[in-house]
């Protein structure tokens, strides 16, 4: 898959993975242990480690399970790059729009809810605003979403 | 999906013997664990000290767990390790779950 360099405004980073992976639970489980270990190597926290891998496997999951509703036949690209003390993940994929109005954000549980309204999904952009410094998604005009999370380490 | 689970007196305990609860097992994690629980009254304490890292479809599974729960069970969770508390307290689930550190405080600990 082509797909055009997303990285501007970071120029000069230090590119720490470029992954391209079928679009499955198990593909993206190897991805985000690769992403957690090359991070790991650099000598990151194990505390921002721990929140980027989780963050990286909700935006990973949110590809497979909604641009290509576990059709299983997409591509993933995923790029770990750092620059001084950002670590800028993007993903791209060929899959459906991301539906901008249609986000299933839940906030964290309200005190004293009943068990039954307790939601047992849609946590995953909830993890991704909370651990990501900026979150940046566009369309582009060839129809792959670029979506680029920046995190501070 | 590895898991085990044996009686520890008062407390029935399920332990995941696999490091992931992500969305690659999640429906697995539920169905292969509520077999375990079903039959089985009382107290239930979910092991989960093994387990690295669980994700939003894995927080998922656990709370389907919960839910699952009859009149006459309860389920408590043990072994959280720092990065799956993680996640338990930002969508604040650890207020809505009894947690212990480890199994053996679950086991002795007075519930209800």
């Amino acid at each position: 898959m082509q797909i055009p360099d997303v990285s501007g405004g970071f120029g000069k980073n230090t590119m720490l993975l470029d992954l391209e992976f079928e679009s499955d639970f198990l593909s993206v489980r190897e991805a985000v242990i690769s992403a957690r270990d090359v991070l790991t190597h650099r000598q990151i926290g194990c505390e921002h480690v721990t929140k980027i891998e989780l963050a990286v496997a909700e935006a990973l999951n949110n590809v497979v399970e909604h641009a290509y509703k576990e059709t299983c036949d997409g591509m993933i690209c995923m790029k770990v790059e750092q620059s001084g003390k950002s670590i800028i993940v993007s993903v791209m994929d060929h899959g459906l729009p991301f539906p901008s109005n249609k986000l299933s954000v839940h906030e964290p549980v309200p005190a004293g809810v009943a068990l039954a309204d307790i939601p047992e999904g849609g946590f995953g952009w909830y993890f991704i605003r909370t651990i990501a410094e900026n979150v940046n998604h566009r369309r582009s005009k060839d129809g792959i979403n670029h979506l680029q999370m920046e995190f501070l380490v | 999906m590895n898991l085990s689970s044996r009686q520890m007196g008062p407390a029935h305990v399920v332990t995941i013997d696999s490091n992931r609860i992500d969305a690659a097992v999640a429906i697995q994690f539920k169905d292969q664990v509520r077999a375990k629980i079903a039959p089985i009254e009382g107290r239930h304490i979910l092991d989960l000290s093994n387990v690295e890292f669980v994700d939003s479809s894995g927080l998922g599974a656990i709370v389907a767990v919960m839910k699952m729960m009859e009149a006459n069970q309860t389920l408590e969770l043990a072994g959280l390790n720092p990065s799956v508390a993680k996640v338990f307290s930002l969508t604040r689930m650890d207020t809505v779950f009894v947690i212990h550190s480890n199994v053996e405080e679950g086991v002795s600990a007075r519930v209800g």
